[in-house]
């Protein structure tokens, strides 16, 4: 390949990563909740890209083609982290995990709405990520995660419920009236 | 439309995707029953706080220089393979069509350089074809060729 062949392609990768990279890296980091993990996931987002650069069809966004690939990564990874959790129960006394900031403060906010989004299923943190990080409609949803609108609908029902379970209420996310009495 | 069927149509409703017809069933339930108002509203409130609070939790994740580098730097100079396949993908037809035109010309070279004396052979029979450089001897049985003997030619020049 020549070279100018060469250095067009990494110019095209810089920018990618010069506009795309931050947004993805914020978005990884609230799928696996770790900055260093959120970093390799990012990486290895742009290098699949980049290898498959030739497949991108673009009928969506660079930006949505790069998600999907994340999410893609992200599944992996929670499905290596399982593993690992299963295999190593000490996971569990993660100095982190015993550790409380003060109610009220940022840091307890974010340690509360990590700890939650965590312990949500996959899928189930993929349709809040896309919906109230990513800002997608329900339709793009569907898209990025290759499910039917019908169980975007319901993941998303669901995942709400639960992270409602696991947010504490001083958060106040939630307010406490207007829970339907006939939905479950 | 009942409280179901409004709840099935509650995010499409806050994207705005639902069709006139439905956002107008929508609205009209709404008045009529408090519940779903209610319930409505909270999924706002809900999406308003969560949104304010996922943007304050990834303020301070900025991609640094360092990843950047790092991505470029594991990059594969995989440059030849990349101009190989964009080759292959931009001329797969003409591609395809002088394969097949140049099988078709090798296909009536053959046919035009097998000597006359064999096609026109019918039944058992040895030939000779002389060529230029090797004798060939055919012993054809069937109209089909079944044994081959080349022996080259051997060019004299001049006396030893």
């Amino acid at each position: 390949m020549p070279d100018s062949e060469s250095h067009s392609a990494s110019a095209e990768l810089r920018e990618w990563i010069d506009a795309y990279g931050e947004r993805l890296l914020r978005s990884a980091y609230l799928l696996c909740g770790d900055r260093a993990e959120a970093e390799d996931l990012v990486q290895d987002t742009f290098l699949a890209a980049f290898e498959s650069r030739q497949s991108f069809r673009r009928e969506s966004t660079v930006y949505t083609w790069l998600h999907g690939i994340l999410l893609n990564l992200s599944r992996k990874y929670w499905r290596r982290r399982r593993r690992l959790v299963l295999d190593n129960e000490s996971v569990q006394n993660r100095a982190g995990d015993q550790f409380v900031a003060p109610a009220g403060d940022r840091e307890y906010r974010s340690g509360q709405l990590l700890r939650a989004l965590q312990a949500l299923s996959p899928e189930h943190r993929e349709v809040i990520v896309l919906r109230y990080y990513e800002d997608c409609r329900l339709q793009e949803i569907a898209a990025q995660t290759g499910a039917s609108l019908g169980t975007v609908k319901s993941r998303l029902h669901y995942a709400v419920r639960a992270l409602e379970k696991r947010l504490p209420g001083e958060m106040n996310l939630f307010a406490t009236e207007g829970t339907h009495p006939d939905w479950p | 439309m009942n409280c179901q069927q409004f709840e099935e149509d509650l995010y499409e409703y806050l994207d705005g995707t639902l069709s006139a017809e439905r956002m107008d069933a929508v609205r009209e339930h709404q008045t009529r029953c408090d519940a779903c108002t209610r319930a409505l509203q909270r999924e706002r409130e809900f999406g308003t706080r969560l949104r304010a609070e996922l943007h304050a939790e990834v303020r301070g994740v900025i991609a640094d220089r360092h990843l950047a580098d790092r991505i470029l730097a594991a990059a594969p100079n995989s440059s030849w393979r990349v101009t190989w396949s964009r080759i292959a993908a931009r001329y797969r037809t003409p591609a395809l069509a002088c394969s097949a035109f140049l099988l078709a010309l090798a296909a009536i070279f053959l046919l035009w350089k097998t000597p006359m004396d064999v096609r026109s052979t019918p039944s058992d029979a040895t030939v000779d074809l002389p060529y230029e450089t090797q004798s060939h001897v055919l012993r054809i049985a069937d109209g089909r060729i079944v044994d081959e003997v080349v022996t080259d030619r051997v060019e004299c020049r001049g006396s030893p």
